[in-house]
């Protein structure tokens, strides 16, 4: 077990690695110059700030420069605001972003699952076919769509809840629902196939045959074998549901790094993007790896000591 | 082999099972009927989609149903149509007084389940055993099965395990609550042929210490000699020919055993004789042929077998056929299986 979890971390390092090489250079071959949008700058102040930057330096340097940075994890400093680190700019958008994102996803992900489990022992009826068009409407209908609807009907036809802003616990609600109805239909399709699946299986019809009612072989037998596939999902949504959703945030004003995010790319904040897409992609292979921890727990047969 | 007078178990008669599908009725099982002794061993025999599983399968209603159905039939098990008992009462029959072992001994246990705690349900269910008391009880099970180290090896999962001991774990589930009936549906397909010699060895004995009667269903006619008194020799959802080890290993009366007997390997004969497989395919089960489903495959059919199904025929006391080449106007056909025997 041990050497197991050291193999897939070693593999998580390369993994973040592969991708901010990636970045770096997919970020260098676009078009386009961070400095480029202060027409006004005189070309001394240009040169000293892409001295600072090292951005006249080849790019080979410059690499040698960004990984040396990441080692001690430091992000660079913002582009744009030119005090500001990329680490304190995410550090203070992070509180916001997860607090939606992680209660959208908990809140989705439960109700998901066990909207899943109706609609599959109610397999072809009404419950199910109810579940099946929620599903399919959740996870065809864009987010922001669904975001602009709660904000509309329940914002500002019935006022019942703040439309946008970020004063206190209330504003949670709309940008938390709009994430959560995401999570739900997604999880709610996973888990009903899973059910079905395992539903129709072998060790199923083995535990009917012990005389188990159709309770216990549903409790017993089927909830956590059908659970095994979800868990790979669960990790990886951990994770993105940390870092927000960009377009939510957006729409609801709720500061997090989302709206950083856009901002940077709009104006080309590359140290910005850079860190943003490394911040996240460290969480995603990270919640990819607890998905794999958690694997073994529910499934015996992954318990490896490879 | 003098009358047998033990008492009959389980009676089945005039079954019948159909599958409702988007693409029509499926009739699986044509109204058959037969029955099992106590302490007995049957057989049952045949090819693929012969309706075998489902035959035995739809007695305690193993099957998803729907589609299934069972469309005629009684079952008497103990005095009691089974048929017609409610879920609660199949629930206490299931695992207590009739017990199921499958194919495929690499799916037919939970993955996520300690093979103990898989052999301990039934008896906590059905025996009202305390945790300890099944576990004690898991462990013997385990050990009279034949798996070394039951201590241990009862907190194992399955993967760890071979499909051999899985086999033997699922022996242990079924036989935990000592049934009268043991119903194993092709136990030793999945499995090389050392291992399947060894789990056949292994019901013989159970069956013996326990008085288990069994029903034995498999392709595999070696297999049938071995362990069954009786057989039943299935094609299209229907029976063709019944009777014991004897009456249809060396007295076969219809054209479809000696099809089967032809296209075993013979140990016993030097010379090097070819198997020769039944030709054709079997009948289409969503209309099935309004006759006999074999005539179409059959070399000897005549014109009123494809028209309608025999009616059964006593060849002895013992054994009976579905065949009208029994018919007193038909003519006299030589049984090819035993003049190959003859030389
Ligand atoms: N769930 C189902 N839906 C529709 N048809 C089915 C279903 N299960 C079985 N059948 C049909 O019933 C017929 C009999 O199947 P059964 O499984 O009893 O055959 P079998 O004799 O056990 O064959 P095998 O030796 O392959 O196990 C087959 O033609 C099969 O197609
Ligand atoms: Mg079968």
């Amino acid at each position: 077990m041990g050497r197991y979890v050291l193999k897939r971390f070693g593999l998580m390092i390369i993994t973040v690695w592969v991708i901010a090489t990636l970045t770096f250079f997919l970020m260098h071959a676009i078009p386009g110059d961070p400095l480029s949008t202060d027409r006004g700058m005189p070309p001394e102040v240009r040169k000293n700030i892409e001295a600072k930057y090292h951005l006249d330096k080849p790019l080979m340097i410059q690499y040698a420069y960004y990984i040396k940075d990441l080692l001690h994890g430091d992000l660079g400093l913002s582009l744009k605001y030119k005090t500001r680190t990329v680490n304190s700019m995410l550090m203070n958008g992070l509180p916001a972003s997860a607090k939606v994102g992680l209660l959208g996803m908990l809140i989705g992900v439960s109700v998901g699952i066990f909207l899943g489990i109706i609609a599959a022992l109610n397999n072809k009826g009404f419950l199910d076919y109810l579940v099946i068009f929620i599903a399919i409407l959740g996870m065809s209908v864009p987010s922001f769509v669904f975001a602009s609807v709660y904000q509309y009907f329940i914002g500002v036809k019935l006022l019942w809840l703040p439309v946008a802003g970020w004063e206190g616990p209330k504003y949670l609600i709309l940008p938390v629902a709009s994430m959560a109805t995401f999570y739900i239909a997604s999880y709610a399709r996973y888990m009903k196939t899973s059910m079905i699946e395992v539903m129709g299986s072998d060790y199923v019809v083995t535990a009917k045959s012990k005389g188990l009612s159709h309770t216990a072989v549903i409790i017993k037998h089927v909830l956590r074998n059908a659970s095994v596939p979800i868990i790979t999902f669960i990790g990886p949504s951990l994770a993105t549901s940390i870092v927000g959703s960009f377009v939510i945030e957006s729409i609801f004003g709720v500061p997090g790094i989302g709206k950083f995010f856009v901002d940077s790319v709009k104006q080309y904040d590359y140290t910005m993007i850079l860190g943003t897409t490394l911040f996240t992609s460290i969480l995603v292979v990270l919640g990819y790896f607890i998905s794999d921890m958690l694997y073994g727990v529910v499934d015996p047969r992954i318990r490896l000591d490879k | 082999m003098g009358k047998d007078n033990r008492k009959i178990l389980l009676d089945v008669k005039d079954l019948s099972v159909s599958f409702d599908t988007y693409a029509g009725e499926v009739q699986a099982v044509r109204g058959n009927s037969f029955y099992v002794r106590k302490g007995e061993a049957l057989g049952i025999v045949g090819e693929s989609g012969s309706g075998k599983s489902v035959t035995v399968k739809s007695l305690i209603k193993l099957l998803p149903m729907p589609p299934a159905r069972i469309k005629t039939g009684t079952a008497m098990f103990n005095g009691k149509d089974l048929v017609k008992m409610s879920d609660k009462q199949l629930e206490s029959i299931r695992g207590s007084e009739i017990s199921m072992i499958f194919q495929d001994p690499m799916t037919s246990l939970n993955p996520t389940m300690k093979v103990g705690s898989q052999i301990m349900e039934g008896l906590i269910k059905h025996q009202k055993m305390s945790k300890k008391e099944a576990r004690e009880k898991a462990i013997e099970m385990l050990r009279l099965v034949g798996i070394p180290t039951p201590e241990k090896r009862i907190d194992q999962y399955p993967h760890e395990f071979s499909g051999g001991m899985r086999q033997r774990g699922m022996i242990a589930i079924a036989l935990a609550c000592n049934p009268k009936l043991l119903v194993a549906d092709e136990p030793t397909t999945a499995l090389d042929v050392t291992i399947q010699a060894q789990i056949l060895d292994l019901m013989k004995d159970l069956q013996e210490k326990m008085e288990t009667s069994i029903i034995l269903i498999t392709h595999d006619l070696g297999v049938i000699a071995d362990v069954a008194e009786r057989v039943i020799v299935m094609y299209g959802g229907l029976i063709m020919e019944e009777g014991s080890i004897d009456d249809v290993f060396y007295r076969p009366q219809h054209p479809y055993t000696w099809g089967l007997l032809k296209s075993v390997p013979r140990l016993d004969n030097k010379a090097k004789e070819r198997l020769i497989p039944i030709e054709g395919t079997p009948p289409d089960l969503f209309s099935p042929p309004e006759g006999c489903p074999f005539a179409a495959r059959c070399e000897y059919a005549m014109p009123i077998c494809k028209e309608q199904m025999p009616e059964r025929t006593s060849v002895s006391e013992t054994h009976s056929v579905f065949c009208w080449l029994q018919h007193d106007m038909a003519p006299n056909v030589v049984n090819p299986v035993i003049e190959g025997r003859g030389k």
